[in-house]
């Protein structure tokens, strides 16, 4: 109880709504990778294990793109650079196109042939690939010193600042006064001439510049205590870009999967594979459109998130984390089930985010693992799966 | 008899045990052989007991390095607090005349107790993590298993007494080699017998049928849990000889791909076989170290040019392809389809080599080569893809490995 | 219209069904009896694509197509109702007639489906209700009806019968006459031997995947061998 309320006492009730926007904009990429994992596993089944791979070979094609347009380090080191919204649309763009690619010769090579075969060997055949594309890949990408996507690439480098809560009024009262103090006694000193890193000075110089050392410490102190009075979000253009887009890409899918033909034979495939060939679907056709889809959303999620997120610097390995994350996030919503992946990874960021909140962000990687064996444990079939225990 | 008998075998495998110690050490420069060996003797432990749960029980566990992680911090965190006070204790320093050699004596009582120490507390994780099985099954099942796993790894990344991110320093350092090999004989016992007797048919029909088997009266959680048990507590008892072996451990000597490895040697040796499981263990733990060592006579390591690689993989890519074929379209005699799947890949082994010298014509890909060590988790992954997709079921698949059944078989097709 | 001839089929290692052949004239009713794991569904699922056949030669409408994938032969214009219905039960009816049509891409789909609609209007009051929300023979008319929406040249039954009550059998059995009234060529599969053999021009015997006896329904419908097996004596 006692350390409870300590916890609780450490807490900073400031900092929390723009942890809560931080964590939907990066929930926002969770579930667009969420969607791969449950569009892929609705149709075969199938733990897409080299899904984090593909969206590691994203980012990589994003950062080629972004080299190929100027913003390599080379390039940077001279003059200026000046980025313009096309450059995002192109890097975007290939990035998806790129990783399409890759989904579709993965299905066609790895997982074509192992239909029919026990789930457990599909799902080892997975693993394998997914170690292939992260140790083979070592061998031709770049990986040391860990490159990175240039921030100057995104030509919205600003941010807009929403107030919840203004700052306490006394507070900015006593930040004016000290603020005036110190300039005052600056001022004072600058005409005396007065060397501030002597040591021997006389004694009414030395008591002045101490008065400027106490007010320019207090104008410090106030600063942060006004800070923490007050609270406001911080929306990076680029997280609002990335934010946007992730929504559009969802509205699109969802209306490919509910209203065209396209989306029906989908969802026929998906649940079972000899009645929709009956119908004259291809299936095969209609399997490598889904890792084809699911595999562009990784790519456009990749590209964002190296681009404009808060991302790591680019190894083969980074995208298992994501992977990780984003697959439980499609358990968490119910895998199979698009809408429950979208949730499923808006509340996994949320979650990552709140335990960075509250100090733990050494845990943050850990969370997903708990929230996933929480959910397969109290409610296997997800938030809005189905509740049936699947039997294998 | 039965008691007698038993104790030869014992006293057998502990002779069998310490003469494979000697033989070893009495080499020169058997540093690197000797730490060959050990790890060896541990990754048969793992593999194995990996293989009661997966492949006797047919439970889907792939975060076996969890319990091995487990005996091993349990182990370096008693060395860490109590090694100093058991070795002063008055009745240890009286054992300790027993023996030819005081510190011989000591160290082996607390590798002992360590074992067990580190056994037991990988046999509570177990049985923390047998429970979900209970509900979940295959893939599911799976991810829980490896999101524990991490989360152990996490947790002990995080807990400054157990060493942060850095890890725990083990004293004393232990060189336990004929151990390590008596622990890998104890499992295969331990998972032979029970195979080999009544107790073990419950963990066969629980892999094959769940309700049909609770249906004839299995208890089925009773058997999953004990699976797990069992297989947890070799992991962490070889957990436990790692840690007193290297002398310290640390988060990364657990990650994934450690659990991802000792599955794939039970895939490879066949889910279900103990001697699978062994030799699976033994062919993946030696080839990449094989491969790691790959050098000329001036010791550089020699290279592969990128030309050679994709050669390789361009023909290994049209020989699988055809050998499914294969597999999956002849229906003539059996032993003219074993002699066509074999006459592919040996045509395909020829024909890589000189599509290679092809391909290396071109400058990009003769200029670009590694050596055989940075490329061996590529070839595993590679290896793990390939037996996939033409023998899901392993090396032995359900069987184990006999010599009787292989010279019989010929015999028997013939007749 | 449908020429089977010599057909092999095989489950692994386990024998299915051994030197099939028939024939499917164009405008008949024709039925393959026999009882359960006699090979009856392999024969349809064969027919669809579905299964390969090891030996033997499929031809319709003069094209072979014992190698065509099952998605090409609904385009041929070959339509089953598989066993056990099959229906889309996660998708409103309305969405699993639309698949029926998958294939089509003319003008004439919503004047098709008014014409099914007519047929079975209780499939029509369901328009919007989920599929899998319907009773078991509202089912089997659903799987007819997405099955007709390919315009088919000929309709496989897989056992449209089973599990129904016997006055939704007789509902069955006589939309199967009034769709082969309307030139519907009918190939279908029935446990039910008397109605399956009442309906049919012409029918076969199937016996653990052998063609055992051939000929028109009324001349099996009194032959002693096929009365004592399934008609009850």
């Amino acid at each position: 109880m006692g350390s409870a309320l300590t916890l609780l006492a450490g807490l900073d009730p400031a900092g929390l709504p723009q942890q809560l926007v931080n964590g939907v904009l990066l929930g926002g990429i969770y579930a667009l990778l969420a969607l791969g994992y449950t569009m892929v596993y609705g149709v075969l089944r199938l733990i897409n294990f080299a899904h984090g791979e593909v969206f590691m070979l994203g980012a990589y094609t994003s950062l080629f793109v972004s080299w190929a347009l100027g913003f390599s380090p080379e390039a940077m080191k001279s003059g200026s650079h000046q980025s313009n919204p096309m450059n995002l649309v192109i890097m975007i763009l290939v990035s998806m196109t790129v990783c399409a690619l890759v989904g579709v010769v993965i299905e066609l090579f790895a997982y074509r042939p192992m239909r029919g075969s026990s789930r457990i060997a599909s799902l080892i055949t997975a693993i394998g690939v997914s170690l292939l594309l992260q140790y083979g890949g070592q061998l031709f990408l770049p990986t040391s010193p860990p490159p990175s996507i240039s921030d100057k690439v995104n030509p919205y480098s600003g941010s807009w600042e929403i107030p919840l809560k203004s700052a306490d009024a006394s507070l900015v009262a006593a930040l004016a006064k000290a603020r005036t103090e110190a300039k005052e006694s600056q001022a004072e000193i600058d005409r005396q001439h007065i060397n501030r890193f002597d040591t021997n000075l006389p004694p009414a110089q030395a008591a002045l510049i101490t008065t400027v050392e106490t007010s320019e410490r207090q104008v410090h102190d106030l600063e942060a205590k006004i800070n923490n009075s007050s609270v406001k979000i911080n929306l990076r253009y680029g997280q609002l870009i990335m934010l946007g887009s992730t929504i559009v890409l969802m509205l699109l899918l969802r209306h490919l999967v509910l209203k065209t033909p396209i989306g029906r034979a989908m969802r026929a495939v998906s649940h079972d594979f000899d009645s929709a060939s009956l119908m004259g679907v291809n299936v095969n056709q209609i399997v490598t459109l889904t890792f084809m889809i699911g595999s562009a959303l990784a790519g456009a999620g990749a590209m964002m998130y190296a681009t404009l997120g808060d991302s790591p610097a680019l190894n083969t390995f980074y995208g298992s984390l994501p992977g990780v994350k984003a697959f439980v996030a499609a358990v968490l919503g119910g895998i199979g089930n698009i809408p429950g992946a979208v949730l499923g990874g808006l509340l996994m960021g949320v979650a990552e985010n709140l335990v960075v909140w509250a100090g733990y962000s050494q845990y943050k990687d850990a969370v997903a693992f708990v929230i996933l064996i929480a959910v397969l444990l109290l409610k296997p079939g997800g938030i809005m799966g189905s509740s049936k225990v699947e039997k294998v | 008899m039965f008691y007698l008998k038993r104790f030869g075998w014992v006293i057998l495998a502990i002779l069998l045990c310490v003469g494979f110690e000697s033989v070893v050490t009495s080499g020169k420069n058997f540093d690197y052989v000797y730490r060959m060996c050990v790890l060896a003797g541990l990754y048969v432990t793992l593999a194995v007991s990996l293989n009661l749960i997966n492949g006797i029980t047919g439970q889907f566990s792939i975060g076996h390095a969890a319990f091995y992680q487990v005996g091993a911090y349990i182990t370096g965190f008693f060395a860490a607090t109590g090694y100093k006070g058991f070795a002063s204790n008055s009745l240890v320093q009286q054992l300790s005349h027993i023996g030819v050699n005081a510190t011989w004596t000591v160290q082996g009582l607390w590798l002992v107790m360590m074992v067990l120490a580190g056994a037991a507390g990988a046999a509570v994780a177990g049985f923390v993590v047998g429970l979900p099985s209970l509900r979940l099954k295959g893939d599911y099942l799976a991810i829980v298993t490896l999101g524990f796993g991490e989360i152990i790894r996490i947790v002990c990344q995080n807990q400054p007494a157990l060493g942060g991110a850095y890890g725990m320093k083990i004293e004393p350092r232990i060189n336990s080699m004929w151990f390590v090999w008596l622990l890998a004989i104890l499992c295969i016992a331990v998972c032979r017998n029970l195979l080999k007797t009544a107790h073990g048919l419950p963990f066969l029909a629980v892999r094959e049928d769940e309700v049909a088997s609770s249906a004839m009266g299995v208890d089925v959680t009773k058997v999953k849990v004990t699976a797990f048990v069992i297989g947890a507590a070799f992991a962490g008892a070889a957990g436990a000889l790692l840690g007193h072996f290297e002398g310290f451990v640390s988060p990364p000597m657990f990650k994934m791909e450690v659990s991802f490895m000792v599955l794939t040697m039970v895939v490879l040796g066949g889910t279900g076989s103990i001697t699978g499981s062994t030799v699976g263990a033994l062919l993946l733990f030696g080839i990449p170290e094989w491969l790691r060592q790959i050098e000329d006579s001036h010791h550089n390591p020699i290279l592969v040019s990128a030309g050679s690689v994709l050669g390789f993989a361009i023909m290994l890519v049209a020989a699988v392809a055809y050998v499914r074929h294969l597999i999956h379209h002849f229906h003539g005699e059996k032993k003219a389809k074993t002699q066509r799947i074999v006459g592919t890949f040996a045509a395909a082994l020829v024909a890589q080599f000189f599509l290679g010298m092809l391909l290396n014509l071109v400058p990009a890909l003769r200029d670009k080569s590694w050596p055989y060590a940075d490329l061996r988790w590529a070839i595993f992954a590679v290896t793990l893809i390939v037996l996939m997709l033409l023998r899901p079921q392993g090396m032995f698949a359900h069987h184990e490995f006999s010599v009787a059944r292989f010279f019989k078989r010929p015999k028997e097709a013939a007749a | 219209m449908l020429t089977i001839e010599g057909l092999h089929v095989y489950y692994g290692a386990i024998r299915a069904l051994h030197d099939v052949s028939l024939e499917v004239r164009e405008g008949e009713v024709v039925s393959i009896i026999g009882s359960n794991g006699a090979g009856k569904s392999t024969l349809l699922r064969t027919v669809s694509g579905l299964l390969r056949p090891r030996q033997g030669k499929i031809t319709f409408m003069g094209k072979e197509i014992q190698e065509t994938p099952p998605d090409q032969i609904v385009r041929l214009g070959i339509s089953q109702s598989p066993e056990g219905r099959k229906i889309f039960t996660n998708m409103t009816v309305f969405e699993n007639l639309q698949l029926g049509a998958y294939t089509r891409k003319d003008k004439d789909v919503a004047s098709d489906l008014e014409k099914v609609m007519d047929r079975f209007p209780r499939v029509r009051e369901r328009m919007k209700q989920s599929a899998g929300t319907m009773s078991g023979g509202e089912q089997q008319m659903l799987a007819i009806c997405r099955a007709l929406m390919s315009r088919p040249k000929l309709l496989l039954l897989d056992e449209p019968s089973m599990g129904l009550a016997p006055n939704l059998v007789t509902e069955i059995f006589s939309i199967v006459k009034e769709l082969n009234a309307d030139g519907t060529t009918i190939l279908l599969v029935e446990q039910n031997a008397v109605r399956a053999l009442e309906v049919a021009h012409r029918a076969y015997v199937l016996e653990t995947g052998d063609i055992v006896l051939g000929g028109t329904g009324k001349d099996l419908l009194t032959d002693p061998k096929v009365k004592e097996a399934y008609l009850g004596g």
